[in-house]
């Protein structure tokens, strides 16, 4: 957990970081809907590569911390779901990568190298 | 998901799929056709029906082929005030045209039958700057191409009074076109309804 490395001195933003956003998928997702005002789930499917019960969890979670609103509807006798970032959402999102760039823009240039 | 997450490269990559479906190719290709048929034809009606069939095979195209393969989006207001100030821009460059053949051909004017190639290299131009405006506010490059597609035609149609010129034009943006919405629907198979 990164409640221990963030108690350490200099690591402060690693513990302020985001673990619903962390997760590669998830990212994704709210940094593509970051970009947009709202797209349908389908549009989500296609620029990210998952699938459709992979993005339906990964949504799920993003819902339930009140990050991703879902607005279900009917086109005709076909179920179309709109998915945007709430205000909560973009704040997270922006939070997130103030503090990745924190953690990880500081890197001294000698340790550029792999060596 | 492993290149890096740079936001304004997913933004156009984003922008850019919803415009990868060969039916802007398909849609000039139809208006150079419109071009074609008006000459052999000589009936201006001819050209007119089929420069609105081509806008009303773009409108179908993408509720029809785009929208259910490649999902709907809503893009941000910086894309929206481009889309709008593009629409202000072609609406006051229509009336500009407008008001310059009312004011020149309306009035059987022989400054342009005797400056025939001199209109015809206006025209091209205009249309170079007409699609590089499009191109530009649409960060679409392939309107570049369209405008050189029109513009060549336009200057070839000085020289070769024949109605093969803009029909090697429509083929010439209908091949790219073809091969980019078969490509588009391969990408994107539809999804059967779901979800």
């Amino acid at each position: 957990m990164t409640q221990g490395v963030g108690d350490r001195e200099g690591s402060k933003p690693l513990a302020h970081i985001d673990r619903v956003i962390h997760e590669p998928a998830r990212l994704m997702i709210m940094a593509l809907l970051s970009v947009v005002e709202s797209a349908d789930f389908l549009f989500i499917v296609r620029q990210t590569g998952l699938t459709l019960g992979n993005l339906s969890s990964h949504l799920s979670k993003l819902e339930a911390a009140g990050y991703v609103e879902v607005e279900k509807r009917f086109k005709g006798k076909k179920p179309h779901t709109m998915l945007r970032l709430t205000e909560p959402g973009r704040a997270a999102f922006q939070a997130y990568r103030q503090n990745m760039e924190q953690v990880l823009g500081d890197r001294p240039a000698e340790e550029t190298g792999d060596g | 998901m492993t290149e890096a997450l740079d936001l304004k490269q997913l933004e156009l990559r984003a922008w850019k799929s919803m415009h990868q479906d060969g039916l802007w190719e398909l849609t000039f290709a139809l208006f150079l056709f419109a071009w074609f048929a008006r000459d052999v034809t000589g009936i201006p009606l001819v050209g007119i029906g089929l420069i609105f069939a081509g806008v009303l095979i773009f409108v179908l195209g993408k509720w029809f082929i785009t929208v259910p393969r490649m999902g709907m989006v809503r893009f941000g207001p910086a894309r929206r005030r481009k889309r709008w100030q593009l629409i202000w821009l072609l609406a006051a460059g229509i009336l500009a045209t407008y008001a310059l053949l009312v004011l020149t051909v309306g009035r059987d004017t022989p400054w342009l039958r005797e400056n025939q190639v001199g209109v015809g290299i206006g025209v091209a131009l205009f249309l170079v700057v007409v699609f590089s405006a499009i191109a530009h506010q649409l960060d679409c490059p392939r309107f570049y191409f369209f405008g050189a597609v029109f513009a060549v035609a336009e200057l070839a149609s000085l020289g070769l009074d024949t109605p093969l010129v803009p029909l090697t034009g429509s083929v010439v943006l209908l091949i790219p076109g073809v091969v980019a919405l078969v490509g588009f629907q391969r990408r994107y198979p539809p999804t059967g309804g779901k979800p």
